[in-house]
């Protein structure tokens, strides 16, 4: 364990989750704030608190499921969507939109489910949760959902396709604090659990007869992991849409400072990936203010070089 | 003496093939039994079997009580078995892999002093100590190999399931290690180890197992393996068996582009 990467971690998180509520478009009135004005309160704690804190756990959960999938599926590359989990869960807000239905995240959380049962089923079938079979399965999953998303948005009307494109790209939003209650209570039994079991992710990052050999119960535990994982990121990808590199970016970052301890990596991709979500939530509302740039694209436009820089260090 | 695994009508099916047939051994504490066999013949799945990891018929027991009534990480603290090939995740230190071999033991997130002492011990015997802190991805096959061994001693069972143990070590290290080998073998383990050189497992082993499609041809003194007829049928015609200056065998390939 690398207690020097947690504390950073921690410090970082903590950094993330006070500082950004109070970047915006509009100055937030601490004036007002300190001498408890509570209409002023509501505002900020509705507008801004309950925003960074749906992309501090947005973050976390995305971050923390692609350090696991990533020893799982023993592949660097893997993502919380590589089962097709986010597919899934696009198609069903796709439908729920299309039908004008106003439970999009509810439909997107029954589509992201769907897809993992099915994915579970498929590969299950060819070989005993392999992750060649596993990865196979996600990516025929995949390329027909989006097939079918793209099927739905050309025969969509005009402020419906901007909908399912603003839906497709994913970020975060103001949310109530009763779905925030709920969705906190969702995922962080579900990172505790993760991150319990960070020796058994040591072991089968070195493959699944070293693993057996050491004495884990491989498949009962690729099956708590991959469950556990999914639900984060269907849950997750319901309420923010599809966000991508937080879960392929903060692992890779933190295994290229710190080392491959997943007693460290899982709980240090927690916390940064609540930070970097939180970051790039807060730099996409400020940057062209007052126009609100989606946190998925702060991501991508940040991830790809930032990939391609930590790639290149690693060969250097 | 009871033998530590006793395997009676042992069958071991991979899809539709059958890959063992029918096998029938006793190995005993205190035995360093070489697998030989050409490719294919059944030795890495025999590993695996032992070390549980695979369905069977018949009947295989260790230490009295049949395979598949073991569970997984009782299993591992009495059979540590080290794979023929494993993966190369990127940024893990040497120390951790060779405290993996605890994770049976201690669950992996607390170390005790019994811990810390058999890998620093692990990592003396397996010449490792030096590379401690070293990036696994980063070591050339031989010191590889070299720490997945160290893991696997780490484990501190009475029995040793080694897949190829030598595969990528360069000729002293290969001794080396059967050396180690036999020094455990000596305090009482049992070490089952696949081999591809004939000659190490005629200096180092106890016993040698022949495997020919999926079937025991011949079990016994290594030396007297060189005599039997199933050894010609195994491994060819073109197998010679030359004698060193004290009388010792040595087994050499007949053709030479030299010559």
């Amino acid at each position: 364990m690398n207690r020097r990467t947690l504390l950073w971690a921690v410090a970082a998180a903590l950094f993330a989750a006070l500082a950004t509520p109070w970047l915006g478009p509009e100055q937030v009135h601490t004036k007002e704030l300190l001498s408890g004005d509570a209409a002023e309160w509501r505002i900020f704690l509705a507008l801004r608190v309950s925003r960074s804190l749906l992309a501090f756990l947005a973050g976390g959960s995305l971050a923390i499921t692609g350090a696991v999938f990533q020893a799982l599926l023993r592949n660097s590359l893997a993502t919380p969507y590589t089962l097709g989990v986010s597919s899934g869960a696009a198609l069903g807000a796709v439908i729920a939109i299309c039908l004008r239905v106003p439970v999009v995240p509810l439909a997107a959380l029954a589509g992201g489910i769907a897809v993992l049962l099915l994915v579970l089923r498929l590969s299950s079938r060819w070989s005993q949760l392999s992750s060649h079979a596993l990865i196979l399965a996600g990516v025929s999953v995949t390329s027909v959902c989006s097939a079918l998303i793209t099927i739905l948005h050309s025969y969509a009307g005009f402020s419906q396709s901007f909908a399912i494109t603003s839906w497709l790209i994913g970020g975060v939003d103001a949310v109530s604090f009763s779905s925030l209650g709920f969705y906190a209570a969702a995922v962080l039994p579900v990172w505790a659990l993760l991150i319990y079991h960070a020796p058994a992710w040591n072991l089968m990052a070195f493959g699944e007869s070293w693993a057996a050999a050491r004495g884990l119960n491989v498949r009962r535990t690729s099956l708590i992991g991959y469950l556990a994982g999914s639900w984060l990121a269907a849950l997750t990808v319901s309420l923010t849409g599809p966000i991508g590199f937080v879960g392929l970016l903060v692992p890779h970052f933190i295994r290229e400072s710190s080392g491959s301890d997943h007693r460290t990596l899982v709980p240090a991709s927690a916390l940064f990936g609540a930070a970097f979500l939180c970051a790039c939530d807060a730099i996409g509302r400020t940057v062209l203010a007052p126009s609100d740039i989606p946190a998925g694209v702060i991501t991508a436009i940040l991830g790809g070089p930032g990939l391609v820089w930590m790639l290149s260090k690693e060969r250097g | 003496m009871t033998p530590l695994i006793r395997a009676n009508n042992l069958c071991v099916d991979r899809g539709a093939r059958e890959v063992l047939k029918r096998l029938q051994f006793e190995f005993l504490a205190g035995e360093f039994v070489a697998l030989l066999g050409l490719n294919g013949a059944g030795k890495s799945t025999l590993m695996e079997a032992l070390a549980g990891l695979l369905g069977y018929s018949g009947s295989c027991a260790i230490e009295g009580r049949e395979l598949r009534a073991w569970q997984r990480r009782e299993l591992s603290r009495v059979v540590s078995f080290l794979p023929q090939t494993s993966v190369q995740p990127a940024g893990v230190p040497v120390r951790q892999v060779v405290a993996m071999g605890r994770y049976p033991h201690s669950g992996g997130w607390t170390e005790s002093p019994e811990d810390r002492l058999a890998i620093a011990m692990s990592l003396e015997t397996c010449q490792c100590t030096a590379l401690a802190a070293r990036r696994f991805s980063d070591l050339s096959g031989g010191e590889r190999q070299r720490v997945l061994l160290a893991a696997a001693l780490a484990q501190e069972t009475p029995v040793l399931a080694l897949d190829e143990p030598s595969a990528h070590a360069d000729l002293p290290l290969q001794a080396r290690m059967f050396e180690l080998l036999r020094a455990r073998v000596a305090a009482g383990a049992l070490c089952l180890a696949v081999v591809h050189d004939i000659n190490l497992a005629l200096t180092f082993a106890t016993r040698a197992v022949l495997l020919h499609e999926g079937a025991i041809v011949f079990d016994g003194d290594p030396r007297a393996m060189l005599e039997a007829a199933a050894f010609r049928e195994a491994f060819g015609p073109d197998i010679a068996v030359v004698r060193d200056g004290n009388g010792n065998p040595i087994v050499t390939y007949r053709r030479s582009v030299a010559s």
